[in-house]
């Protein structure tokens, strides 16, 4: 069967404490793919594995990350060497990859810089129909973050970067 | 859809809200299966493709679009190899069977226009 090398397919991922969430784009506004692959022992080794397994899977054209070098983010020292070696992963791969900062998802989905990662799930899940189910609900203070958290990040990436890229009328 | 992926056994289960063994089970194919099925690492048989289009009402081009284009773009070459045995024929069971090759190639290079 024919696989080749699907032009304009866009993957967002989102490195998290306990995995990573991912969105596959076809067009903008068509997620064709989504979910939350979990970690755990050597959650590092085990991100690298299942994300190598996405990439030979769907031969996304270009990879999406948060830009967690930003001296505001706050996000621990292992996911930003994760973030760090798929980005070098998928350049060894020849793919295109676009780093966007938080604010920028922000504006683009919830036109709020400051918006929380909730508000921006709940922007995300208006948009996108097929993503409303995983909505997780509202955390209490007292919660840990769920998982399907990581999953609406990615899909805003998504979203971020076809507004950022669009062309202007 | 553009169709730009192989297989979107996996974006109709999610889209429904189906998990993996909800499907094997409708398609009544074990777990295992239904999952090399999805990520393409088996060729999807017949009671796979007639199941995806009975559950989600979606022909085999739309659900399995590159396994869909390779058998057309087989027949496609048999048929152009036919129509060049039969230009030279003239009788009415040759012209029927040249119609309808013509007609198949033309179809196939519509669809691939639509990609």
């Amino acid at each position: 069967m024919s696989r080749s090398k699907a032009a304009g397919l866009v993957l967002a991922v989102h490195p998290a404490a306990r995995g990573f969430g991912w969105a596959l784009f076809e067009g903008e506004m068509v997620p064709v793919g989504w979910g939350v692959a979990s970690a755990k022992g050597n959650k590092s080794a085990e991100c690298m594995r299942r994300f190598e397994k996405l990439l030979n899977q769907y031969r996304p054209s270009a990879l999406i990350l948060e830009n967690f070098a930003k001296e505001t983010s706050r996000r621990g020292e292992r996911i930003r060497t994760l973030a760090q070696t798929m980005r070098g992963f998928a350049n060894n791969r020849d793919m295109d990859v676009l780093v966007y900062s938080r604010e920028e998802v922000g504006t683009s989905v919830c036109r709020n810089t400051k918006a929380t990662r909730y508000a921006v799930a709940c922007a995300v899940a208006d948009r996108l129909p097929l993503l409303r189910r995983e909505l997780p609900r509202p955390r209490k203070y007292w919660e840990q973050k769920d998982d399907r958290q990581c999953l609406f990040d990615a899909a805003a990436l998504g979203i971020t970067h076809y507004t950022l890229t669009r062309p202007r009328s | 859809m553009p169709h730009r992926l192989p297989s979107y056994l996996h974006t109709l289960r999610k889209q429904w809200g189906l998990s993996q063994p909800d499907l094997a089970s409708l398609l009544g194919v074990t777990g295992s299966a239904q999952c090399r099925f999805e990520n393409l690492s088996r060729r999807p048989s017949a009671e796979l493709i007639i199941g995806a289009e009975v559950i989600f009402g979606h022909g085999p081009n739309e659900v399995f679009p590159a396994f869909y284009h390779d058998i057309e773009r087989a027949i496609v070459d048999r048929a152009r190899s036919q129509v060049a045995r039969l230009e030279s024929r003239t009788d009415p069971a040759s012209r029927d069977k040249l119609r309808l090759l013509t007609e198949i190639i033309e179809r196939a290079s519509q669809t691939t226009l639509d990609l």
